[in-house]
């Protein structure tokens, strides 16, 4: 069980590590574990489809999710408990069953309705400043990232590659660190005589 | 009579403030100690001054007072007691009064905490306090008093809005605004240390409890109004990224950065000015949050211009802005880091990256928050924001986050060796796989619902390992059993294996989050007595309406029976119509969590029709529960970590034995 737990390896103290003697048994029984699950999973998931929903009430629901109730904050149609929300429910549902598609369901609201309708901002005009926004700033932040990454490996080449060396205990923040560290490595040795 | 009292109150508690602001700094520019004690007591006087007239207002509600037009807008004469506590807080002047109440308070004792030992940053502290609460009782004296009275006084009160009276916003609305409040402390220190020019760490140092404090009450408060949410609102979920809990959550993501970057500094003298930066951020959504619920700016730009108070806290945003990131600018020269990155696997590489994706999340959801604002100011349109968006954008940064979070107590300090770390992490990533596929084979297909649960599992399972590894180590130094040594553990490191908790709670967070968002079922359904409903793997059958009178208020009940396979169980959800707010009928949702899978069934009763037809929401909600088993575990853990350290400690460092001490604070 412990062994189990990843506690004959300790990355703090290389040297200190025991060099494994059977320690690819326990990812070989998971390996085993896992497609026998998996295989039990995809025959479950054959049993499910074959259960599944009303139509129309499931797009119904999926349509008025998308939807903002006019007169309330924030609260999709789908949940909403007013009595506009509940019309606009039945027109929707109304529209599917006439066979009407979901985009022009949405169409019809945003007509009537204005864009504020729609819960998810539309990916084009003026609302797509929003997401450009949005992709703008994970993008500048991937960049920094980016830029630290490659001062640092300038810097210090292949520095990762090799072993760590033990924190100096020249801070005294380090020193019982190092104390408990020692231990730690002392008690594994210990275990294995 | 009271009104008279408590404007009175509120008023010398504004001239206090005032003299208190100046009053420090002349003494730190003079060299004059009296002026900063008597600037400390002016501090004290308007702790006092402000409760005093808490009490009045207080009082007010107790005693029925509807000669105060606050009064009336909060309470009845029937309203329950409990409630008119919640109608103190319950409107603009009134949480206003709240806001300036915690940080009076928070100011004085933190003041009397740290008078002696900051010496040369305490004057500056205290300006800046006393600077924040006088604008506070300015806009309290000037603009929106919850002392104004009316005339003739009428025989009852309009009431709180029904939503209100719930047990959740006793307790939440408290918690949110203490913890918006409590972000001016370590703010404060910082303006100091840039002021006094004390950049060293002692500021942070200084200032740690209070950091962590507002970010278990940022928690508490959002925590607590997750729950509200989810057993008021009846829709079935428990956050909806709407704009009021975008502010909420905002300064949380804030300090949630800032508790991980301050360690930096401290241990290795690193992200000086991402620390400050940081603060100044924090407080300032701080203040935008308590700005946009109270000043009506959501609604539309129009309503924000004719706001009584919108003006004035736009202003004073803006000035705090303007000021602190001058300060911040002005002293970058002594803001030198005193060492570099060692490597890109190091704890203090995880922290900085975790904090980059932090930050995305707050510039995006800030974004999100003020958009409809920009498109209806540029483009006459008033456009949306809804969760969508948010869902969008902020799921996969979080995702990120909690994948970093597990790698993050993983690394050292200072350098990690990339094999000796992969050769230790071969069954944690064995149990986290394990994890996974049992995910998959519950019904786990979409990569985004695999890859979320793969890294909330991978993250719980290394908090895990980083407990038991230590235990065992403690359990071997100290001679004692496992579970002695396993609570051994936080008393030797509080800090850090509070925090580990805390990590253990946000994991068991994910997991709900992941349940309810892609694995919830739901059905709309109108329903006659005796008719059913099939929801996942739950029926649900109506048996009928009974309508019971109550004063003030009257329920209609359903009766409701729900099978899951063998077992069945009774439910009863409500609508309850308030007197005053029949147009505004409020939902009594019942939720029932199904052990052991964890599923919420959870029934709205929508409408109710003459016939006994009823219409209802019903949901299926896996995992909710782990949302509140994680949440607490996350309050705990912050306080773990909170708790002043144990006396013997200090000892040691006074004896010069300095090395348990600092140890003891990584």
């Amino acid at each position: 069980m412990r062994r189990g737990l990843g506690l004959e390896t300790h990355h703090f103290h290389p040297s200190s590590l025991p060099r494994g003697s059977g320690g690819y048994a326990l990812p070989t029984v998971v390996v085993t574990v896992a497609l026998a699950v998996l295989l039990a999973a995809v025959t479950l998931q054959i049993g499910w489809d074959a259960a599944r929903a009303d139509a129309i009430d499931e797009r119904t629901v999926t349509i008025a999710k998308q939807l903002k109730c006019p007169v309330c904050q924030n609260v999709p149609v789908a949940y909403s408990q007013s009595q506009l929300a509940d019309e606009m429910r039945q027109v929707i549902r109304d529209k599917l069953t006439q066979g009407e598609s979901e985009e022009a369901i949405i169409q019809y609201f945003v007509d009537r309705y204005g864009e504020d309708v729609l819960l998810e901002p539309r990916r084009a005009g003026f609302s797509l400043l929003l997401w450009l926004a949005a992709i703008g700033v994970v993008a500048f932040g991937g960049a920094v990232v980016g830029i630290v990454l490659w001062n640092w490996s300038r810097a210090r080449p292949a520095a990762v590659a090799t072993a760590a060396p033990a924190d100096s205990p020249q801070s005294p923040a380090g020193a019982l660190e190092e104390l408990f560290e020692e231990e730690f490595a002392r008690y594994k040795r210990d275990k294995r005589s | 009579m009271t009104a008279s009292i408590g404007t009175a109150l509120l008023f010398i508690a504004f001239l206090a403030a005032l003299y208190g602001a100046v009053a420090s700094v002349l003494g730190a520019r003079l060299r004059v100690p009296e002026l900063v004690v008597s600037a400390r007591n002016a501090v004290i006087g308007v702790a006092a001054l402000v409760s005093l007239a808490a009490l009045a207002l207080i009082y007010a509600f107790v005693t029925h007072d509807f000669s105060l037009k606050y009064v009336v807008a909060q309470s009845t004469r029937s309203q329950p007691w409990p409630y008119l506590f919640s109608g103190f807080y319950g409107g603009q002047a009134g949480s206003l009064l709240y806001w300036s109440l915690t940080l009076a308070l928070l100011a004085a004792v933190a003041v009397l905490i740290h008078f002696r030992a900051d010496r040369r940053l305490i004057p500056y502290v205290i300006a800046t306090l006393m600077a924040v609460e006088a604008f506070i009782l300015a806009v309290l004296n000037f603009i929106s008093s919850p002392f104004e009275t009316i005339s003739p006084v009428p025989p009852d009160g309009r009431g709180l809005n029904p939503l209100l009276q719930d047990p959740g916003m006793l307790v939440h609305p408290p918690m949110l605004l203490a913890g918006y409040v409590s972000v001016s402390i370590p703010f404060a220190f910082a303006i100091a240390a840039l002021v006094t020019g004390q950049v060293d760490s002692r500021w942070l140092r200084a200032t740690r409890h209070w950091a962590l404090l507002s970010w278990l009450f940022l928690s508490l408060g959002n925590l607590l109004g997750a729950w509200w949410a989810y057993h008021v609102l009846g829709w079935g979920g428990y956050w909806g990224w709407d704009p009021v809990e975008n502010v909420a959550i905002l300064p949380w993501f804030a300090m949630s950065a800032y508790v991980h970057s301050v360690l930096v500094q401290e241990r290795r003298g690193m992200l000086k000015v991402w620390n400050m930066a940081l603060i100044i951020v924090a407080f300032n959504l701080a203040v935008f949050g308590t700005f946009v619920v109270r000043s009506g700016i959501l609604a539309s730009v129009h309503s924000f211009a004719v706001s009584e108070i919108g003006p004035y806290f736009f202003g004073f945003l803006a000035a705090s802005l303007i000021i602190s990131l001058t300060l911040l600018v002005l002293r970058l020269p002594q803001l030198r880091d005193e060492h570099d990155f060692d490597s890109l696997l190091s704890r203090e590489a995880a922290f900085l990256f975790n904090n980059l994706l932090l930050v995305a999340v707050i510039v995006v959801t800030f974004l999100g928050v003020i958009f409809p604002l920009l498109s209806e100011a540029l483009q006459g349109q008033r456009i949306n924001v809804g969760a969508p968006f948010y869902q969008q954008v902020n799921g996969p940064l979080l995702l990120a986050v909690v994948a970093l979070m597990g790698l993050g107590m993983l690394v050292p300090w200072r350098r990690g060796a990339a094999r000796a770390l992969l050769r230790g992490l071969r069954s944690t990533l064995a149990i986290t796989a394990l994890f996974t596929v049992a995910a998959i084979a519950l019904g786990a297909r979409s990569p985004w619902t695999i890859l979320s649960i793969a890294a909330c599992a991978f993250a719980f399972v290394v908090a895990l390992r980083e407990f038991h590894r230590t235990a065992l180590a403690l359990m071997r130094a100290r001679q004692t059993g496992y579970p002695a040594a396993l609570l051994g553990v936080f008393r030797y490191n509080r800090r850090r294996y509070g925090g580990y908790l805390v990590h253990v709670g946000v994991a068991l967070i994910g997991l709900a989050i992941i349940g309810s968002s892609f694995f919830q079922t739901e059905r709309s359904v109108s329903l006659r007595p005796g008719q059913s409903v099939q929801v996942g793997q739950y029926t649900v059958a109506y048996q009928g309406l009974t309508t019971v009178n109550e004063p003030g208020k009257r329920r209609t009940i359903a009766a409701m029976l729900v099978r899951h396979g063998a077992r069945s169980f009774q439910v009863a959800p409500q609508k309850v119509t308030f007197e005053n707010w029949e147009e505004q009928p409020v939902s009594e949702v019942v939720i029932k969590t199904v052990y052991p899978q964890l599923d919420d069934v959870y029934v709205v009763m929508a409408a109710s029709g003459a016939d006994g037809a009823a219409s209802f929401h019903v949901f299926v909600n896996p995992l909710v529960a782990f949302l509140w088993l994680g949440g607490a575990l996350l309050v705990v853990g912050g306080l773990i970590s909170w708790w002043p350290e144990a006396a013997p400690v200090v000892a040691d460092a006074r004896a010069g034995r300095t090395a348990p001490a600092a140890a003891a604070s990584s």
